[in-house]
C-alpha cells in the first residue's frame, strides 16, 4: 500500500527550528488538510518531502523508498505552490507540453478542457499573469498531472470565489475519478473543512492534532441562543470563542454539550475557531 | 533516473541562446580576422576559446532556471548535474567539428595561417614576442572575453545565493590574477603555464587544461546545486 512517511524528521534554520523530531503517515487515496499559522513549518515539510531542501535529521519515504535525490521516489509526487519556480518567459501552454514531457500520465486534453472551464489564456507567459492566473495554471497542471500524491500549498492563492469554488468541484470530480493522497496546507481553513478528511495542525515546528476531522469537530461543539442563557449555559465550561449577531450569540465550547436548556441550539465546532484556540500561543 | 527528458528540457531551452552566442562569436571572430587580412597579415583568429565561453554563458545563466523548473518536475539534482554535463560535452564535440571546418574554410582562402591562441588574458607572458597590431588584436579579444566573464560573473551573482557567490567570486578572482600570479612569481611557477599550454602554445595540454576547468566548472556547480536552498524571489 503506498504512502508518504516522514520519519523523525527535523530541520534548523540558523537559530530557527522549522521542524522537530516530525512522524507523520500519509496513507494512499486520502485527502488531508496541513494546516499551521504563518512559520509553523507546513512550506518546510513539503520542501522537504519534494527536495526542494533536506532534511537534518530523519527521512522521507515515499512507497517506501527514500525521497532524496531519488528520481522514481519525486515521480510521484507533484506539489503546486505559489513560489515562482517556472520559468518566467515560458507560455503556458509550453509548461504543459513540458509537464507532459517529464509526467507520462499528463492528460493534456483534460488540462486543455480546464483551461477553457477556468478562461485561462495559455497563450500567455509567466511573466505575463496574474497571482491568480498564476495559481489557475499551476492548479490545472495538478489536477491533469495523475500522480499518486499530489501536493497542495496555498492553492486558491490570489483566486476569487467563483474559481475557488470551481477548483475544489474539480478536486473531488478528480478524486472520484481517479482516487490518490492529497495534502492542501491553507490558512482559508473553512473552505477545506468541508474536503479533507483527515487534519493536521503544525505549531513551531511539532504536530499537535492529527485526526479526522469528523473527530476534531466532535471534541467540542457551538451552542446559539439569547446573550443571558447562552452565558448562564457557559459558565464554567471550556469555551474557545465566541460570536455576536444582533441579540443572538454563539459560543464555541470544548467537550460534549449536557444538560441543553430549551432555547439554546447545539450544532457542529467550527473548525476555524478550534485552530485559533489550538494555535494561539 | 530520469536522464532522458532531462537532456532534452535543458538542451531545448539552451538552444536559441547557443545558436545566437555562436553567431555572434563568429561574426566578430569575422570581423577580426578580416581587419588583420586586409591590412596585409596573414592571420586568422580560431573561436574556440569563444565557444568555450559561450557555453559556459549560456549554461551558467540558465542554470537557476533550469534547476528550479526541474525540481518542480521531480527531478533530483544528481540527474539535473549529469544532464547538463552530457549537454556540456555534446556540445562541445558540436563545436570543436565546427571550429575544424571554419579552419579547413579558411585554408581556402589564407595561406599560412597564423593560429593564435588567444588565452592571453589568463598570461600575459608571450605579448612580449607580439607586434604592435597582433598585440592590439589580442587586447581586444581580451577585452572581449573579460566582458563576457564579467557578465557571466554578474550573471551567476545574481542568480545564486550567498554560498553559490563566494564560490563563483574565489574562481574568478583566481582567473583574473591568473597572469598576475604566475608574472610575480616569474620562473618558479612558468612551470604551470606550461603545463596548462597557456604559455607554450601545446594544443594537447591546453585541450586537457580546459577539460580540467569544465570539470572543476561541473563539480562547483554541482556543490553550489546541493548546497543552495531555494530562493524564492526570481
Amino acid at each position: 500500500m503506498g504512502k508518504i512517511e516522514l520519519r523523525g524528521i527535523s530541520k534548523t534554520f540558523k537559530n530557527t527550528v522549522a521542524l522537530k523530531d516530525v512522524n507523520l503517515t500519509f496513507e494512499e487515496n486520502k485527502i488531508y488538510g496541513l494546516l499551521g499559522r504563518n512559520g509553523a513549518g507546513k512550506s518546510t515539510m513539503i520542501n522537504i518531502i519534494t527536495n526542494c531542501c533536506f532534511a537534518d535529521v530523519g527521512k522521507v519515504l515515499i512507497d517506501g523508498e527514500t525521497a532524496v535525490e531519488n528520481d522514481n521516489a519525486l515521480s510521484k509526487v507533484y506539489c503546486m505552490s505559489e513560489k515562482k519556480l517556472y520559468p518566467y518567459y515560458m507560455k503556458i501552454k509550453d509548461i504543459f507540453k513540458w509537464s507532459k514531457n517529464f509526467y507520462k500520465d499528463f492528460d493534456m486534453e483534460y488540462a486543455l478542457n480546464l483551461s477553457k472551464d477556468f478562461e485561462l489564456n495559455i497563450n500567455k507567459k509567466v511573466i505575463e499573469v496574474s497571482t491568480g492566473q498564476s495559481s489557475l495554471y499551476k492548479l490545472i497542471i495538478a489536477l491533469s498531472v495523475n500522480t499518486p500524491y499530489l501536493i497542495f500549498d496555498e492553492p486558491v492563492l490570489g483566486l476569487d470565489a467563483n474559481n475557488r469554488d470551481l477548483f475544489y468541484k474539480k478536486l473531488l470530480e478528480k478524486y472520484i475519478k481517479k482516487p490518490c493522497t492529497m495534502i492542501i496546507s491553507t490558512h482559508l481553513i473553512e473552505e477545506v473543512s468541508n474536503i479533507v478528511e483527515d487534519i493536521i495542525i503544525i505549531k513551531d515546528g511539532i504536530i499537535i492534532e492529527n485526526k479526522s476531522t469528523e473527530e476534531l469537530l466532535n471534541s467540542g461543539y457551538t451552542a446559539t441562543g439569547s446573550y443571558e442563557k447562552i452565558d448562564k449555559f457557559a459558565n464554567g465550561k471550556n469555551i474557545i470563542g465566541e460570536d455576536k449577531i444582533g441579540s443572538m450569540k454563539s459560543v464555541y465550547i470544548l467537550g460534549k454539550p449536557e444538560k441543553v436548556p430549551d432555547g439554546i441550539e447545539i450544532t457542529k465546532l467550527d473548525l476555524q475557531k478550534l485552530f485559533i484556540k489550538l494555535t494561539n500561543s | 533516473m530520469r536522464f532522458k527528458e532531462t537532456f532534452k528540457y535543458i538542451s531545448i531551452s539552451c538552444r536559441k541562446n547557443l545558436i545566437i552566442f555562436y553567431i555572434s562569436s563568429l561574426i566578430f571572430s569575422f570581423i577580426i580576422t578580416l581587419l588583420a587580412v586586409l591590412d596585409g597579415e596573414e592571420f586568422y583568429l580560431r573561436t574556440d576559446v569563444f565557444s568555450f565561453m559561450m557555453v559556459s554563458i549560456v549554461y551558467n545563466s540558465s542554470y537557476r532556471q533550469n534547476k528550479l523548473m526541474l525540481l518542480q518536475n521531480g527531478i533530483s539534482r544528481k540527474t539535473y548535474f549529469w544532464a547538463e554535463l552530457s549537454f556540456i560535452g555534446v556540445i562541445s564535440v558540436i563545436f570543436a567539428f565546427l571550429e575544424n571546418i571554419i579552419f579547413l574554410i579558411g585554408n581556402l582562402f589564407i595561406k599560412n595561417i597564423n593560429i593564435q591562441i588567444t588565452y592571453n588574458f589568463i598570461c600575459k607572458i608571450d605579448n612580449s614576442n607580439l607586434g604592435v597590431k597582433d598585440y592590439a588584436i589580442s587586447l581586444l579579444v581580451e577585452l572581449g572575453m573579460l566582458l563576457l566573464l564579467i557578465s557571466l560573473f554578474s550573471v551567476l551573482c545574481k542568480l545564486l545565493d550567498r554560498f553559490g557567490n563566494i564560490v563563483v567570486f574565489i574562481f574568478f578572482i583566481l582567473i583574473f590574477n591568473a597572469a598576475l600570479i604566475i608574472g610575480l612569481f616569474g620562473k618558479d611557477l612558468i612551470f604551470i603555464g606550461d603545463i596548462l599550454g597557456i604559455t607554450n602554445n601545446k594544443i594537447y595540454r591546453l585541450g586537457i587544461s580546459t577539460v580540467i576547468v569544465i570539470l572543476l566548472l561541473n563539480t562547483a556547480s554541482y556543490l553550489v546545486m546541493r548546497k543552495s536552498a531555494i530562493r524564492l524571489s526570481l
